[in-house]
């Protein structure tokens, strides 16, 4: 075996240096290998690492094709909106949001709302919900729809949850999917459901599905409360 | 500091290895990159391997996440879409992403069916609930209720999973459906399923189907197709770890 024994290996001249040829093996038998950009032999990038451990550029295969976190929001100054305002393309086939909604000031309850906007413009939907609750103390539960919470081809905010009240620990927590919202051809499909602690101590599911009527790509997710303001942690996740 | 001043280092005979380094050391590549095809840890397993054009595979399970995109079906005009390899025992929960899916005939029911390891013809048992909500464009129609017709008890059929979907240009339905533990050979394989759906007579419908396939043989296939006419529209298939 021959050895060669140096501090460092430099290119003689230009700026690459390479490690055998097609067919050898190249072993870094070092406890570690420390670098910030490893690419393919033609050069495609494979990860970037900032040096400081935050990688991008990384390849689809290494990210699994799953879901692949955007944006966290994390609210703790009363906020009178949640806006995704950037991330929202033809990059993913479905988004989901991950919602944990604090209400925080204002009236003893409020109901929290999305919308969406193509562009500037707010898009109209058609959604049912329905909602199931039990209450802590009282013989009350029912599973019902809910007549007053859906849309019909509207611009109005869609209820993603009712009754949340200010109590320490009254919340509303859950997921929304939207599908294909880069499309420029069909309906914008979504569905959500949310588990809820009611102001009036009741615990609540609320469904809510429906298609968003525009032919326009959806670029624009907005979460606010009818009434008052509210905290909490605000993710979204591309699907791939 | 020693210097060594060269374009290419190779082993000294061809296919021999060329080592860097030994164990406690590291080694840096302060260069802007590092360029390879297949990287393998020093035991020989392969982390993944690259074609030279970005396209990766044998990626190492640990780094693909726990939802493992599996395979992607796009439909333009097709009888079905089938998945006939990929489900096994590697993932407990196989997850069906339905994307844009729409019939080219209007007024027609979305519907899936499974093959047992070893059968023929998509046909197995099942026992099912449904039920959705619905409203109308024009706000009518509010109601949520268990569908009776929809469901089946011990039926071999293709169950519905959507109702009634229009064929207009923008008219679609989305949701996913989960598919639990289909390789075994012990129990039911139950699933649960949830869509929405742009109906034929304009009005949006919420829909939950859940169920088993009361057969003890694994499942290895899962057939989706229209009541009648053909389909368009991408179904992903993911493994969840």
């Amino acid at each position: 075996m021959a050895k060669l024994r140096a501090t460092n290996i430099e290119p003689q001249s230009g700026t690459n240096l390479t490690l055998g040829t097609s067919g050898d093996a190249v072993t870094i038998a070092s406890t570690e290998t420390k670098t910030n950009t490893v690419k393919d032999a033609g050069g495609n990038t494979l990860w970037t690492s900032d040096g400081s451990g935050t990688l991008s550029s990384i390849n689809s295969a290494l990210v699994g094709g799953g879901l692949t976190l955007i944006t966290t929001q994390t609210v703790t100054s009363a906020a009178s909106q949640v806006n995704y305002s950037t991330g929202i393309d033809s990059t993913y086939d479905e988004y989901v949001f991950i919602s944990n909604i604090y209400y925080s000031s204002g009236p003893a309850w409020t109901d929290v709302n999305f919308y969406t906007d193509a562009g500037t413009t707010a898009a109209n939907k058609t959604t049912t919900a329905f909602h199931t609750y039990q209450s802590e103390t009282i013989d009350d539960k029912i599973l019902s729809y809910a007549s007053a919470e859906d849309e019909a081809n509207s611009t109005n905010g869609q209820k993603i949850d009712n009754y949340v009240g200010s109590l320490a620990n009254s919340c509303s927590c859950g997921i929304m999917h939207l599908f294909q919202p880069s499309s420029s051809t069909s309906y914008k499909q979504i569905i959500s459901r949310q588990a809820l602690k009611r102001h009036d101590v009741y615990a609540a599911g609320f469904m809510v599905a429906g298609y968003l009527l525009t032919a326009s790509p959806i670029v624009y997710v907005r979460y606010e409360p009818n009434t008052g303001t509210i905290t909490g942690t605000f993710k979204m996740y591309g699907v791939s | 500091m020693a210097i060594v001043y060269t374009d290419t280092i190779e082993p000294r005979k061809p296919t021999q290895e060329i080592t860097l380094g030994t164990t406690g050391e590291t080694i840096t590549l302060p260069g802007n990159d590092l360029r390879v095809n297949t990287v393998k840890d020093k035991g020989g397993n392969t982390l993944w391997t690259s074609d030279g054009s970005g396209t990766l595979s044998s990626v190492n399970a640990g780094l693909k996440g726990n939802l493992v995109l599996l395979s992607t079906q796009t439909a333009s005009g097709d009888t079905s879409i089938e998945f006939t390899s990929g489900i096994d025992s590697t993932y407990d929960v196989y997850i069906f992403k339905f994307i844009n899916i729409s019939p080219t005939t209007d007024n027609v029911n979305f519907t899936f069916q499974t093959n047992a390891v070893g059968q023929t013809g998509f046909n197995e048992t099942m026992t099912t609930t449904y039920f959705s909500a619905s409203h109308d464009e024009s706000g009518a129609g509010q109601n949520v209720t268990y569908k009776t017709g929809h469901d089946q008890a011990q039926g071999t059929a293709y169950q519905i999973i959507a109702f009634s979907l229009g064929s207009d240009a923008d008219q679609c339905c989305g949701g996913e459906l989960h598919l639990f533990a289909p390789s075994s050979t012990t129990y039911v394989k139950n699933f649960n399923h949830r869509i929405n759906t742009g109906h034929a007579a304009e009005y949006c419908e919420d829909t939950y189907v859940a169920g088993y396939f009361n057969i003890t043989a694994a499942i290895d296939e899962i057939s989706f197709k229209m009541a009648s006419g053909n389909i368009d529209g991408t179904i992903k298939m993911y493994g969840l770890l």
